[in-house]
């Protein structure tokens, strides 16, 4: 029985078919198997091209962003200088932090020119938790 | 001697049933099979297979993952679609097309 990769319009499969007889179609590229580790591949040049990787989206809440101050997270929250205020504020009417948000390292150097000892590569850097997720 | 009479319809009616009989007994003529990146509630991810008698047909799911939602049909002879539910949804799904003689 033949086998085929299906691609779409982009030439990346959608899926693989084991059929019952030969098809002749432009978007059935034959294979040897029904391998479905072919799916989201691109058919490039007679070569089957893996997928890029998706980027990993570092998204946390806006809590579990003040729990990576740890101990130093009270003193920043209730300083009442107007710079720091303005960081709070910033993240505070926020849906989420964005860890990879260029501006953020910005944000906690601020925090850390006020006097507060943060570690900003931790902060931003940390694996993202199930926990800290939106 | 007494002689029974059956009416036309009945004869009718019984060797339709003796067609399907015969039918079934010849069994399967094709079984295809596949994974396929199943599409959305309104986008309906359209599959080719190899040519079908439709009303001798059928489709089936064979694997999706936890909380799967999928609507499966034969859209002509030589394609099926699927629409993907929920978290269903652009995921990948295994199905099966068997047609009987």
């Amino acid at each position: 029985m033949p086998y085929y990769a299906q691609i779409n319009d982009s030439g990346a499969v959608v899926g693989v078919t084991q059929s019952a007889d030969a098809i002749n179609a432009e978007h059935m590229i034959p294979i040897e198997s029904l391998d479905s580790a072919l799916l989201g591949c691109s058919w490039v040049d007679g070569q089957w091209v893996a997928p890029a990787p998706v980027p990993e989206v570092r998204h946390i809440t806006v809590g579990a962003f003040f729990d990576r101050f740890g101990a130093a997270k009270w003193g920043i929250l209730a300083d009442t200088t107007a710079t720091v205020q303005a960081v709070i504020k910033d993240a505070s009417v926020r849906k989420y932090i964005d860890l990879d948000n260029p501006e953020l390292s910005g944000g906690i150097a601020l925090l850390v020119a006020a006097g507060h000892d943060v570690d900003a590569t931790s902060i931003i850097n940390a694996p993202v938790q199930a926990h800290e997720l939106p | 001697m007494a002689q029974t009479v059956i009416d036309p319809a009945t004869l009718a009616a019984v060797a339709g049933v003796k067609a399907d009989i015969a039918a079934i007994s010849k069994g399967i003529k094709s079984v295809q099979r596949g994974v396929s990146t199943g599409g959305t509630s309104s986008s309906e991810a359209v599959v080719t297979i190899s040519s079908v008698n439709t009303a001798k047909s059928m489709v089936t799911l064979l694997s999706a993952g936890p909380s799967s939602v999928y609507q499966l049909r034969l859209i002509s002879s030589t394609s099926l679609g699927i629409f993907g539910y929920y978290e269903s949804s652009g995921k990948p799904v295994s199905w099966e097309v068997v047609e009987w003689y």
